[in-house]
């Protein structure tokens, strides 16, 4: 997977240079092609180059679709070279289109093998790591399994543990309405319900028919060691819709899985232990959009 | 309402903020008293503490009278006047009930930002950066306490406000200090560091059965103090070799119990200090542990040294020490709740006053002038207080 990156990278970087040159140099390439003043369309190519080019380098590890974007430019490039190659009837000028075209042909290839790739050639464990969104975690909490069972089942308290991340109301007695806000006003709802219930010790709910990001959890209580309270463990799983519409929402909404669940089972041990969470709301110290300082 | 605000590295300034609100039921509003300067602010101050922002409300030490309750607070009432400890507590926490008190596991909502750091979060403090959860500090004219059940302890009368404000933070942290160090009829108690932590440790020493307490310090002021008012021995490291004049006065055997009240920002005559002091400028270190190294250097074989000072990261760490002497190194941030009562008991009782250690007094709006003189130590400044 990393060769590709790599290639993909470096195929980066050939798109700036040889962008670069289209948009400096347009008028003596147009020239030296013989592409018959053409130099406006070929320093257009030359921001078109540079921006995929960009766009390439700006990702840590570049997505097969910015590769595919290359390939479309070569398509562009072939064309305009095709019709140029037909025109043109200087035999020197011929030649150097011809090589001209015979490299963009090479380098068409290599971009599409390259964003095949990336896009199918992961190998399966890695294909699995990146769509990791499974967490489990657990926290020791202050009094019986019982107990906390009877306090997760409280329709008050999902809205509450779930607060930090989306806007839970209770619905039915098995049932809860799901709100996740992103930025700019992007939101996903889903409706969940308990699927799965072993009352004092367990359960397990999932999201409904036509949740865009199938999701689902579970909550367990067991007894912690030396009488030290409640092991309750927490389990968040999503399931994104294949391709990278789902994995996109999930990063777009902030979804950052593991820190959801830690989170959540934090704000949960609070409210059972201190009968409430500890939140800065309208107080936080600082002045808003202030950033926090570093060593 | 008016308040002292950070705005980055050696910048503060009194600005106009929000008011605080009661958002959570067990919340109170205290309409700030009085309000001190602790040594580990300059740490913030001096930008060696990370995920502070700029607006961020200092202070952490402080008094005053509930103006406001929230709906589930039971105890203490309005109008009441109250002393609180610097670290917020839930107070039914495996922690809390254990007398572990700052490390509550229920009051930081900024954990996310220590675990990585310290792999399990503390409990939250007022006006001490966003990793230790953001709360609002108590430069200003009103504060939001929550858990007021657990964390506001009412001050009796008798007891004046210079009195009871150190009751917040230098009394029990010094008082914890000596406590850390299972004191036994006939120790020998050698403190680094004169200031309020410091001088708190002394007298908390000896009231802990404390046979002989020794002050190390450099600043002529605090040592008389820590004479005339914790009746310690007194010694100035700028002037003496530590190592040899505590063994002279323990006949060779050194002190039981050390304890560390200076912190990453210590000074020194030596090599060593002038060695930290380049590394922290060049941001390779955080800390400058002179004062801690001289400690674990100093305690007897098989002694107890108790940290008191706040410190990040700490290079030359002298394990070998530690471990060859067989000593015992204990440390905590404040477990302030478990010492409050027995704190106001010995006020009330005559034992202990504090105020000794204010030697400044300001308003709000000379916050920045008085944090200059207490960095600086100008005018024999041991505690400025503000009185909002």
């Amino acid at each position: 997977m990393q060769t590709f990156h790599r290639v993909a990278r470096a195929l980066g970087w050939f798109s700036v240079g040889l962008g670069l040159t289209e948009l400096l140099a347009g008028k003596n390439l147009d020239r030296y092609l013989g592409t018959g003043g053409h130099e406006g369309t070929l320093r257009l190519f030359g921001l078109r180059e540079i921006a995929a080019g960009a766009i390439i380098l700006a990702q840590k590890e570049p997505s097969a679709a910015s590769v595919w974007s290359r390939v479309g430019g070569d398509v562009m490039d072939l064309i305009f070279l095709g019709k140029a190659l037909e025109e043109q009837r200087n035999g020197t000028k011929q030649e150097r289109l011809g090589v001209a075209t015979a490299t963009v042909a090479a380098v068409t290839a290599l971009d599409v093998f390259c964003a095949w790739k990336l896009g199918h050639g992961s190998k399966p464990d890695e294909q699995a790591e990146e769509d990791a969104t499974s967490v489990e975690t657990s926290v020791t909490i202050s009094g019986t399994p019982e107990e906390l069972y009877q306090l997760w089942r409280n329709p008050q308290t999902l809205p509450q543990v779930m607060g930090h991340f989306a806007t839970v109301t209770a619905e039915a007695n098995d049932r809860a309405h799901w709100i996740v806000n992103g930025p700019a006003k992007t939101s996903v709802q889903w409706d969940s319900q308990i699927v799965q219930e072993e009352p004092g010790q367990s359960m397990r709910w999932y999201s409904l028919q036509g949740a865009k990001i199938p999701n689902g959890g579970s909550i367990r209580f067991a007894p912690a060691t030396g009488g030290r309270g409640t092991v309750a463990t927490l389990e968040i799983d999503f399931h994104p819709p294949g391709g990278s519409f789902g994995k996109g929402a999930v990063k777009i909404l902030g979804i950052v899985p593991q820190l959801l669940a830690v989170k959540a089972l934090r704000r949960f041990k609070s409210l059972a232990e201190a009968g409430e969470i500890p939140t800065l709301q309208d107080n936080v110290s600082a002045r808003t959009g202030a950033t926090a300082n570093t060593y | 309402m008016r308040a002292l605000c950070w705005n980055g590295t050696n910048d503060l300034r009194v600005e106009t903020v929000p008011d605080p609100t009661i958002v959570n039921p067990r919340d109170v509003i205290l309409k700030v008293t009085m309000s001190t300067t602790c040594g580990s602010d300059l740490h913030l101050i001096d930008g060696y503490i990370p995920t502070m922002r700029a607006g961020d409300i200092m202070g952490h030490e402080f008094m005053g009278e509930i103006v406001e309750v929230g709906p589930a607070v039971k105890k203490v009432k309005k109008g009441q006047r109250v002393v609180v400890p610097s670290f917020i507590c839930c107070g039914h926490c495996f922690y809390c009930q254990n007398d572990l008190w700052s490390l509550c596991d229920n009051t930081n909502p900024n954990h996310e930002m220590q675990e990585p750091l310290f792999g399990y979060p503390t409990a939250g403090i007022y006006g001490y950066t966003h990793a230790f959860g953001g709360y609002a500090g108590s430069h200003a004219q009103y504060i939001r306490v929550p858990h007021a059940d657990v964390d506001c302890f009412p001050v009796p009368d008798g007891v004046t406000d210079e009195q009871a404000v150190f009751i917040s933070d230098a009394g029990p942290t010094g008082f914890m200090g000596a406590d850390l160090c299972s004191i036994k009829p006939g120790d020998t108690v050698a403190v680094w560091g004169a200031g309020g932590v410091g001088l708190m440790a002394m007298q908390g020493a000896y009231l802990m059965g404390a046979e002989r307490v020794i002050a190390i310090d450099r600043l002529p002021e605090r040592l008389k103090m820590a004479k005339e008012h914790a009746k310690a021995e007194i010694l100035d490291y700028t002037k003496v070799d530590v190592l040899e004049a505590l063994k002279e006065m323990t006949g060779g055997r050194g002190p039981d119990c050390c304890i560390e009240a200076v912190g990453m920002e210590a000074h020194g005559p030596g090599l060593e200090y002038a060695y930290d002091r380049v590394k922290q400028a060049l941001f390779l270190e955080s800390d400058r542990g002179e004062a801690l190294r001289q400690a674990i250097l100093c305690c007897r074989k098989g002694g107890i040294v108790s940290v008191l000072g706040v410190f990040g990261l700490m290079d030359k760490f002298p394990m070998g020490v530690i471990m060859n002497k067989g000593l015992t190194l204990r440390s905590a941030q404040q477990h302030g709740q478990k010492y409050v009562p027995r704190l106001l008991d010995h006020v009330v009782k005559g034992e202990l006053d504090p105020s000794y250690l204010v030697t400044q007094r300001f308003s709000l709006e000379e916050g920045p002038r008085g944090y200059e003189m207490f960095k600086n130590k100008e005018e024999g400044c041991v505690r400025v207080v503000f009185t909002p």
